[in-house]
């Protein structure tokens, strides 16, 4: 599924999630789909007391072309990688774009 | 915009109730209380001498300031819930100051504090608000350590800082603990041991997170001509910025930048410099770097001297309770405990890790991750007066 960032129609700027008024004061915002962007960060996440005896999980800032930033799951990504991005069963995910 | 006054109202009581690791035997209620009733008696003040209050506690839910107020047998013209995180102790102060010299109330009390039952922390890191539980709970992320983790690694990356410099924040600050009896770490910290520690969110170690307690803290605001016991302490400059960036930046600036590019320095008459003792919102180190940069503490490119110099070399009077990274985060209390450890330092009350001819003190809040990092910044400016 994709990931709906959304753009304002006043001033352009990409925001996600997804703000009911921006900045310059505008109402109207048009969707934009957040397709790729680049690893701007990573962490591992080994303890969780949600999931104490769960596996490590790797999360990223990815930088999306548009310029918004987004956090997702990232287990097969490196920093500085470029990405697709996209919900699978209400989870973000990054994965590197094959180069 | 007009700069705000200096505010006349002046601080005249602090309190802080034990911090309690893993508490079965008290509530979000009791400890605000018995935090409520030290600072008013710290003041030299009657109960019924108070007549405003604010409130801020993540965990006092569903109950809210006027039902806290019902319950603590309080009668008042002032009231008010703060919902700003780490930056509603200073927040909670600047309202209670502006409310006293308008005349909404003569004595505010200011309380910040939580109790966490077993599952209630992390319950609350999952449905912290919307953009929380609906794109970071499903991921899942562990609540705030892993998007700290992410800004660490941004800073690290552009300050050239390694693991060890972080670890020397935490160790600095291990250093004041041991000097607090009240502290939840206590013995000193070896880096061998900090680099050894459980790694959380890399890089983040267990060391690296504050320890979550039960507790709070108190702090009573009133006009300066009240009699009180201790000396009063007055605000000589006090700011907040929230939503400086709208979550759109890398994190490592702070809203305390906004409050410094709009004259807080000048408004304190001071330089970044001259504060006796710092008490710097403390939930991760790096967060103690990024707000000491803010304020004009380290200068831009001296990041890592500043830790392998400065404060290597120990002494340095920075969050000089230990911070919460040693004495513990009791939630929004963490809010209120640097300001509360810069009051005792400047009544000269901090016993053997009391800071010599203290006068001035600086005191910042930073927090309530909205998405990615800190929406809210608060700082003060205290003075001891004769």
């Amino acid at each position: 599924m994709t990931v709906l960032g959304a753009t304002c129609s006043a001033c352009g700027r990409v925001a996600f999630p997804p703000r009911l008024v921006c900045q310059c004061g505008e109402i109207a915002w048009v969707d934009t789909v957040l397709s790729t962007g680049y690893v701007d960060s990573l962490t591992t996440l080994r303890a969780d007391s949600r999931r104490p005896r769960s596996s490590p999980v790797v999360l990223a800032t990815v930088r999306t072309a548009e310029g918004a930033a987004v956090i997702t799951r990232a287990d097969t990504c490196l920093e500085g990688d470029t990405v697709r991005i996209d919900f699978e069963a209400d989870v973000l995910w990054a994965r590197p774009i094959p180069t | 915009m007009t700069r705000p006054s200096r505010p006349q109202a002046v601080i005249t009581g602090v309190a802080e109730t034990p911090y309690l690791r893993r508490a079965t035997d008290v509530t979000t209620g009791g400890v605000l209380a018995d935090a409520a009733v030290a600072a008013v008696r710290d003041a030299g003040l009657a109960w019924s001498d108070i007549d405003g209050l604010a409130v801020s506690s993540f965990s006092l839910n569903p109950d809210h300031a006027i039902d806290l107020a019902w319950r603590l047998g309080l009668k008042l013209t002032w009231t008010a819930d703060f919902f700003t995180g780490g930056a509603s102790g200073v927040d909670m102060v600047r309202a209670a100051a502006r409310a006293v010299d308008a005349g909404d109330a003569s004595a505010v009390l200011v309380l910040a504090g939580d109790h966490f039952g077993a599952d209630a922390f992390t319950a609350m890191t999952a449905d912290f608000n919307t953009a929380t539980r609906d794109l970071l709970a499903p991921l899942p992320y562990g609540g705030p350590n892993s998007l700290f983790a992410m800004v660490t690694d941004r800073h690290m990356r552009l300050h050239s800082l390694e693991r060890e410099d972080y670890g020397q924040v935490v160790r600095a600050q291990r250093a004041w603990a041991a000097m607090n009896p009240a502290a939840t770490y206590q013995a000193p910290l070896a880096v061998e041991e900090y680099l050894a520690a459980p790694m959380v969110a890399t890089p983040l170690t267990h060391f690296d997170c504050p320890p979550v307690v039960s507790g709070a803290d108190a702090v009573v605001v009133t006009g300066r001509a009240r009699r009180t016991r201790a000396p009063r302490v007055a605000i000589r400059a006090i700011a907040a910025s929230f939503n400086s960036d709208a979550q759109e930046g890398d994190g490592l600036s702070t809203g305390l930048a906004d409050i410094v590019r709009d004259g807080f320095w000048n408004d304190a008459g001071l330089d970044a410099n001259d504060c006796d003792v710092i008490s710097v919102y403390d939930d991760y180190p790096v967060m103690v770097l990024a707000q000491l940069q803010d304020l004009g503490l380290v200068a831009d490119g001296e990041v890592a001297k500043f830790v392998r110099g400065k404060l290597a070399a120990g002494g340095y009077p920075l969050n000089t309770s230990g911070g919460q990274l040693c004495a513990g985060q009791a939630g929004a209390g963490g809010g209120l405990h640097g300001l509360v450890e810069v009051v005792r330092q400047l009544r000269g009350e901090c016993g053997p890790r009391q800071v010599d001819e203290a006068r001035l003190g600086l005191v910042t809040g930073y927090g309530m991750v909205l998405y990615r990092h800190g929406a809210s910044a608060t700082a003060a400016v205290l003075e001891v007066q004769s």
